[in-house]
């Protein structure tokens, strides 16, 4: 049975519209028009337990919205949110204890005190089991080495230091599910890529993980599922390989001559740009063969060096969200 | 339960761990203690006309706000519920399997008692050993002492209630802090943290007694000095629990109403 269930969610903002300086302020005392944004436009969709769903979209398109509403801070206008078989805002306080959830532009750690003592005071927030908190801190310190952050006071950890908290904190409860909102927001590489091995061995232990984020490289290393959503409706839903098939189908065979060579051309090609040695040869997988394309290639000259490649999925999503805006 | 205690007791932790705020608070209130002590003197001294209080019982309750004066509503210490909201970061407070009124209420109860333990003891003390006419003077009897730290303890109930109103109205993004800021400056004044109320024009005597905020502070303070009879402090208990009982009533509806409404703004 599906863990997390959206049917026809709308919600709409109201948005007030004031010209700007002294006297747009002095107007706006009096008269005021508003503007509706629509942040949900009827959006339906269902994530099965275990599931690892990237939920992606340009800023405003409506991601964090969807995350408060199934995470249940935000009501929706119409349709309705089920997760767990509970109906997040009506059934609040039964419904958090059994999710977790991790803003990365915020913070749910005690600034002034010492990082165990945010973690004593969810565990009694929780009501978490003395044993069940012991053996859950050290496992969780010791997948992401935060053992010796635990006496740190919040404000004096780094940003990275303080995401790992942060995690921790999300999980001390044991939620069935985890919502992450950019959780790898302005973190270096290295912490990224311990942030996702640590996320990648929770989501296989059976919590279910819907991530938001504007980084691809999360999507690509974590996410069996990608959910594109832009202007508040959903525009994709599906695996990776069919959001490439489906929106960026095209290859490209990057190739570099040892000697110069002739302009030329190439059948079954989408385009070949030539850049003094270096090529690079556009085609569609259903249209040519690589290895029809690469024998005619190499019969040109020797090459150096050869790879086949997908677009990037960075410039696929960018040509996703320019095509919103059309 | 235990979860709001912990809460109580990790806000408190929070207050009580920055030395150079204690030393600030400590001698901001001794200073303000010394300096409001020397006006009223001077005022009995030179002034004109009777008041209802004598000038040692006047400059008394003078120094005892200085001492309890944290546990009427203040702008100050709420601060961090107050950037929480409007930063956001509330949402986090949604996320919690609480009653987000309680969990407020403890917070704001660990924001009154926590300063209030701060300075009790050197601001006390140095009210003792300030010299008459200035210093503060012996309670009426130890069981007028009593009476009026238990009065004081009962109050901040009352405090507390009317913080989280002040919050219900910041909720309510179509307020504006501007009304929330105005109603914790009227607490202030009608609580008679500025001048003590029996000080105030005899006409309105009665209407200060039985308003909601001489409980938080005059009228236990009142009592410390002997210028309420002893016999009263039941009464002044159940004056403070009506109006508790009134503030949490209507702070619970309002804060309700306002989180069906509520956006958490930006990412």
């Amino acid at each position: 049975m599906a863990q997390i269930v959206l049917q026809h969610v709308r919600k709409t903002y109201r948005v007030s519209k004031r010209k700007p300086g002294m006297l747009g302020a002095l107007k706006g005392a009096f008269t005021r028009e508003t503007t509706q944004i629509r942040a949900a436009d009827d959006i339906s969709f269902s994530i099965e337990p275990g599931e690892l769903v990237g939920y992606i979209g340009p800023n405003g398109a409506g991601k964090s919205t969807t995350v408060k509403m199934m995470s249940g801070i935000l009501v929706p206008d119409a349709g309705e949110v089920r997760i767990l078989g509970r109906i997040p805002h009506k059934q609040r306080k039964e419904h958090v204890s059994h999710i977790g959830v991790v803003f990365g532009q915020r913070s749910q750690l005690w600034w002034d005190t010492p990082v165990m003592d945010s973690f004593h005071l969810l565990r009694d927030i929780y009501r978490v089991r003395e044993s069940d908190f012991k053996r859950r801190l050290e496992e969780l310190t010791g997948m992401l080495d935060a053992q010796a952050l635990l006496h740190v006071p919040v404000r004096q950890l780094s940003l990275g230091q303080r995401m790992k908290c942060e995690l921790i904190a999300a999980l001390l409860h044991d939620p069935e599910i985890l919502f992450l909102d950019e959780p790898t927001i302005g973190l270096d590489a290295v912490t990224k890529l311990n942030l996702r091995a640590f996320l990648r061995a929770h989501n296989q232990k059976g919590v279910t993980m819907v991530l938001t984020t504007h980084d691809m490289d999360d999507i690509s290393a974590l996410c069996s599922r990608v959910m594109v959503i832009g202007k508040g409706r959903l525009l994709f839903d599906g695996d990776m390989g069919e959001m490439r098939r489906r929106y960026a189908p095209a290859r490209v065979i990057k190739a570099r001559f040892e000697a110069d060579v002739a302009p030329f051309a190439l059948e079954g090609a989408q385009s070949v740009e030539m850049d003094g040695r270096a090529v690079k040869v556009t085609f569609l997988p259903e249209q040519a063969h690589a290895d029809a394309l690469i024998a005619s290639l190499a019969s040109r000259g020797s090459l150096a060096d050869l790879t086949v490649e997908d677009t990037d999925v960075e410039q696929l999503v960018a040509d996703m969200y320019k095509e919103m805006d059309r | 339960m235990k979860a709001y205690l912990s809460i109580l007791r990790q806000q408190m932790i929070g207050q009580l761990q920055y030395r150079a705020g204690f030393w600030a608070g400590t001698l901001n209130h001794i200073f303000w203690g010394v300096a409001r002590a020397a006006i009223l003197v001077a005022f009995y001294l030179y002034g004109q006309g009777e008041a209802d209080i004598t000038m040692r019982q006047a400059v008394s309750m003078v120094w005892l706000q200085q001492v309890a004066g944290s546990l009427v509503p203040g702008w100050n210490t709420d601060i961090a519920l107050y950037t929480q909201i409007r930063s956001g970061d509330v949402a986090y407070e949604l996320l919690r399997p609480m009653d987000a009124y309680a969990h407020w209420y403890v917070k704001s109860l660990a924001g009154r008692l926590g300063p209030f333990l701060l300075v009790l003891v050197p601001v006390l003390g140095a009210g003792l050993l300030v010299p008459e006419p200035w210093g503060l003077g012996a309670p009426a009897s130890p069981l007028h002492a009593l009476a009026c730290l238990l009065t004081l303890l009962s109050g901040v109930f009352t405090s507390c209630a009317m913080i989280l109103l002040s919050y219900a109205m910041l909720l309510d993004v179509r307020v504006g802090d501007a009304p929330s800021r105005m109603a914790v400056t009227v607490a202030q004044i009608l609580s008679g943290l500025y001048l003590p109320l029996q000080l105030w024009p005899e006409a309105m005597q009665t209407f200060l007694y039985y308003q909601p905020f001489a409980g938080m502070l005059d009228l236990p303070v009142r009592l410390y000095v002997g210028a309420q009879p002893l016999a009263r402090a039941g009464e002044i208990v159940l004056l403070q629990a009506f109006w508790t009982a009134v503030f949490v009533l209507a702070g619970r509806a309002w804060i309700g109403r306002s989180f069906k409404k509520l956006v958490i703004q930006g990412g």
